[in-house]
């Protein structure tokens, strides 16, 4: 009869290999040549390059314009000129344009939302008449290339009257196929037992829509907000086409893109500009990466 | 027994719910619909039926040419210099930002100290503006006082004339446009590596495989659908290159870097080729349209394929 | 040669977590050696430190002698099922079971040898150009097992090979696993959570805990002589029925059950009974009533579950809290469980007297759980 006696002496010495980050392989003991993981040596100067472009428009905006005009390029500026900021601010209606770019991008960022959760919930789950080839035709939509639409566009919304204001930038972009395509997956996963009883309970299909499923889709949701948000402030296409003369409809990028003709060689103004125009998404994606990153691997995993 | 009323059925509760369902399920697509039919569904046809015509942006005389403007695009070298450029900024672009993604998502994909910062730098970019981050690399590659000069000098090379040279301009166009794009690439390809289940990888491990031979037979078979995918998507995406152009190079220098949305725009909102010609311009939107098409589909073909017959 | 030895084993996750604790034993060349016992015991943790996918916290593991701390995964010799099967999606069968002999450089002509020779085996042959995707569940499982046996190692490790099929398949395959292993007598450690698996299947079997060892043995000896409270609680099925007892001077009482045994220390003592040893209007010297709640027919046997006057006990192995509803929420009577024979009609409400040899009785120490040994 073998019982093993369970020795409760103290285990043997830990082996210090085992640190935490490793991978669970076992593999030949680390190179002790290298203090860290090889991988940094690839890693570090990758990011450093990334970052560099931001960090030397960063830099240069607080350097003074003989400086920018310097060679070889200073690096860091010893004193920080933060007077370029305000200086920028009053060569360019920047506040002005900010303000227009966050009024469009959030408009076309809540009707999205609004929009694209009612109809991608009817695609997911009421049966309609229609509703194959009605979802089949907003599919095809995404198959065709901006610049094929974008003359008729740009003459439709001449023909309503909304060229040269921010309703040409709103309008057109209230609902995405993107967005509605996106839920409509999303709303699909979601166990529909639970939409089934608050029909028993006698809900109506908003209610459910609105109490049961939105709040279960809250990732599904950050991601479509930070999407769209990303694409509408950066956009620059559209609005170049549609707000030709009344330059008080500026969004920030067509503004960005004026000063620059204005101020080409005024690196340090420029750069406070851009810096500026850069930051609130560079926050919003800072706050929201998780989103941001989800959004992509999805939508590109799911092609 | 049976009354009269009560052997007349009355519209049972299902037909009044299925009808409610149609009616419901239309009131909540219906905005939707509304806004993309009229500024989606719309357009497209009225793209192909422009493109048949000879019209201006502003002119409301569009007398119908039939397949004139197609014909025209034949002979035309602007059209040819720009479809020349989208393939050349194609072969650039698209295997230099895969590769470089996937090199950049292994790395991602390790537990190391640090590993958030890196995943961040990479990212980040992605939220640049395409204007921004023209506005930031004509600063860097600027010839007299940018920063890239001043690099390549310390190690004997230089200096570039970048976005000013013939020859230099759409290879700057390329570093620039990967830079902002490559954090896209990466994000899609991590997800694909996490999506390789440890299990695969730990029977390849016990069966004999070595870390390379991992990598080459269980990890790189099963990255073959998100690198289609993002082949596809990157030459959808270069050959519509519009941005970057218009800002930076505005097709230049010496037409090096024109290229077909450029070329789109200006012929239907500039007076650049005298009077708009959106008609030729939406000619042009549907031959660009139709080669995406046909390349996409080659492209998913020929992949779908690879995919089948790697082992 | 051959065999699998652990020696004083111990594995810590890098949050602090112990997996393994301590263990030590001995596979015997060619044995079925079965490492059974809940979820996060440390059953599988043990398996993949044999496999090389976890790295060795303290102590050593030999394969046939040579000790394999270091070794990586693909020099060590051993193969490995998984529980999901973890076949190469983008490879045919035929593929996927050359793929560790080609690994190794084996030459085409054998590789294909070995391969068919598997496939005739494991009945794989007109599914050796299809993908495993187009499998079935027990297609995968064999195509999984085909590609450890081709590669002819020291050790099999199998983990949770079976819990993935449904119950028919299940049983079918667990006959032909033992057929297997019959034929080819490799070194084979099984981990399982099932106990009916690990006593089917095994030579012997090791109960884990909480990352110890509670018991290793053959599976009828650990069945009639469970070490501790949660080998007894664990092995069996339905479980060995438990109550809160006291032994005075040679006399053990859990409520209305009595009996004697010489030897045993006064105090507080935990009373084993398993449902087969209780037999319905027997004669013994240990007797008690059964108040029938529950009554399963299963055709040749019949379960019945119901409560005696006594005070439960628990083992550690219970999966849960379902003892709720077993005494009718009384925590004043004990649940028990105990086979009948149809014939003798036990029906729901019924008070049953039954017996019990008490020879068959369990004591189990009331700290510290142990068995407590006759003699």
């Amino acid at each position: 009869m073998t019982i093993a006696v369970t020795d409760r002496a103290a285990p043997a010495a830990i082996d210090p290999a085992t640190l935490p980050g490793e991978t669970g392989m076992v593999e030949r003991p680390r190179a002790r040549w290298l203090p860290f993981s090889p991988w940094h040596l690839l890693l570090m100067p990758a990011a450093l390059l990334m970052l560099l472009p931001l960090v030397w428009m960063v830099a240069t905006s607080l350097e003074t314009l003989a400086q920018t005009r310097h060679f070889p390029p200073i690096l860091w500026p010893g004193e920080f000129q933060w007077s370029n900021y305000p200086e920028t601010l009053r060569a360019a209606p920047f506040t002005r344009w900010f303000w227009n770019t966050t009024v469009v991008t959030t408009v076309v960022v809540a009707s999205n939302l609004l929009l694209c959760s009612l109809a991608a919930y009817a695609f997911a789950r009421i049966r309609f008449w229609g509703k194959q080839v009605t979802y089949f035709l907003l599919l095809a939509t995404l198959m065709v290339p901006l610049q094929v639409v974008l003359i008729p566009t740009f003459l439709i919304v001449k023909r309503i009257g909304l060229l040269d204001h921010l309703g040409a930038l709103i309008v057109p972009n209230l609902a995405n196929v993107f967005g509605i395509f996106m839920l409509t997956q999303f709303f699909r996963t979601l166990p529909i037992e639970l939409e089934e009883a608050a029909r028993i309970d006698g809900a109506s299909r908003l209610k459910i829509l609105f109490t049961i499923v939105l709040p279960l889709s809250m990732p599904a949701l950050a991601t479509l907000a930070v999407i769209q948000f990303l694409w509408t402030w950066n956009d620059f296409l559209w609005p170049l086409v549609t707000i030709i003369n009344n330059t008080d409809a500026f969004t920030i990028q067509l503004g960005l893109q004026n000063f620059q003709g204005a101020h080409a060689t005024d690196w340090n103004l420029l750069m406070a500009g851009n810096v500026m125009a850069t930051l609130p998404m560079l926050i919003l994606f800072l706050a929201a990466q998780r989103w941001f990153v989800r959004g992509i691997a999805t939508q590109g995993l799911k092609g | 027994m049976a009354t009269a009323a009560a052997s007349v059925r009355s519209p049972g509760p299902l037909r009044r719910v299925v009808a409610s369902d149609h009616v419901a399920g239309w009131l909540f697509v219906a905005p939707s619909v509304f806004l993309i039919v009229l500024f989606g569904l719309i357009p497209v046809i009225w793209g192909f039926v422009l493109s048949l015509q000879k019209a201006g942006l502003i002119s409301p005389n569009r007398p119908f040419t039939g397949l004139a403007n197609y014909q025209h695009i034949a002979s035309d070298p602007l059209a040819r210099t720009a479809a020349v450029n989208a393939v050349y900024y194609s072969f650039l672009f698209v295997p230099l930002s895969i590769v470089l993604a996937l090199f950049l998502a292994i790395a991602l994909n390790q537990k190391i100290h640090l590993i958030r910062f890196y995943r961040l730098a990479v990212f980040i970019p992605v939220a640049v503006s395409t204007i921004a981050t023209g506005i930031m690399f004509l600063w860097l590659f600027d010839k007299e006082f940018g920063l890239a000069n001043f690099l390549f000098s310390k190690v004997g090379l230089g200096p570039f004339g970048y976005f000013d040279s013939p020859q230099g301009a759409m290879p700057a166009l390329v570093v620039m446009t990967v830079w902002g794009w490559l954090g896209f690439d990466t994000i899609v390809f991590l997800a694909a590596l996490q999506g390789v289940p440890a299990e695969l990888i730990e029977a390849a491990a016990v069966d004999g495989a070595g870390r390379w031979s991992q990598f080459r037979n269980v990890v790189l078979p099963l990255l073959g659908p998100a690198t289609l995918l993002l082949v596809v998507w990157s030459t959808i995406s270069a050959l519509q290159l519009f941005d970057e152009v218009y800002f930076v190079t505005k097709g230049g220098p010496l037409n090096r870097t024109f290229v077909p949305v450029f070329y789109i725009y200006r012929l239907a909102f500039t007076t650049s080729y005298g009077f708009s010609k959106a008609g030729y311009a939406a000619a042009l939107a549907y031959v660009l349209f139709l080669v995406i098409l046909v390349l996409t589909l080659i492209q998913f073909w020929l992949g779908n394929r690879a995919v089948h017959y790697s082992s | 040669m051959g065999g699998v030895t652990f020696e004083h084993v111990t594995k810590v996750f890098p949050e602090g977590t112990v997996a393994v604790d301590d263990l030590t034993l001995e596979v015997g060349d060619g044995e079925f050696l079965i490492l059974v016992g809940p979820s996060g015991c440390g059953k599988t943790t043990a398996l993949r430190m044999v496999a090389g996918l976890e790295k060795i916290s303290a102590g050593d593991i030999r394969v046939g002698d040579v000790r394999i701390n270091d070794v990586p995964p693909k020099d060590r010799d051993v193969a490995m099922v998984f529980q999901n099967y973890a076949l190469y999606p983008h490879m045919t069968v035929a593929k996927n079971l050359g793929f560790g002999l080609r690994q190794r450089h084996m030459p085409r002509t054998e590789v294909s040898m070995r391969v068919s020779g598997v496939a005739d085996m494991l009945g794989l042959n007109e599914l050796l150009q299809r993908r495993p995707g187009q499998l079935s569940g027990g297609q995968r499982q064999r195509v999984a097992m085909g590609r450890a046996l081709v590669r002819e190692p020291q050790a099999f490790l199998l983990d949770e090979p079976l819990s993935n099929l449904d119950a028919k398949l299940r049983v079918q395959m667990r006959a032909e696993l033992k057929k297997l292993h019959q034929r080819f007598g490799v070194t084979t450690i099984y981990v399982t959570h099932d106990q009916v698996e690990a006593m089917t299947l095994g030579d012997r079997i090791a109960v884990l805990a909480g990352g110890r060892l509670q018991q290793l043995g053959v599976p009828q000896e650990v069945y009639d002589h469970p070490a501790n409270l949660f080998v007894a609680g664990f092995i069996g099925s339905p479980p060995m029925n438990l109550f809160a007892g006291e032994a005075r001077g040679g006399s053990i009482t859990a409520g209305q059950l009595v009996f004697r045994r010489e030897g045993i220390p006064d105090g507080a003592a935990i009373v084993g009974v398993r449902p087969e040893a209780m037999h319905v209007n027997g004669a013994t010297d240990a007797s008690t009533t059964v108040r029938v709640d529950v009554v399963e027919p299963l055709g040749d046997d019949v379960i019945v579950h119901g409560t005696v006057d006594a005070r439960a006990a628990a083992s550690g192995a219970e999966e849960e809290d379902a003892t709720l509803l077993a005494g009718g929420g009384d925590t004043a009577r004990a649940p028990v469980s105990l086979r009948v024979d149809p014939s003798q009609r036990v029906r729901v409400g019924d008070d049953v007297p039954v017996a019990i040899d008490p020879a068959k009785i369990h004591l189990f120490d009331a700290t510290t759980g142990e068995a407590i040994r006759q003699d």
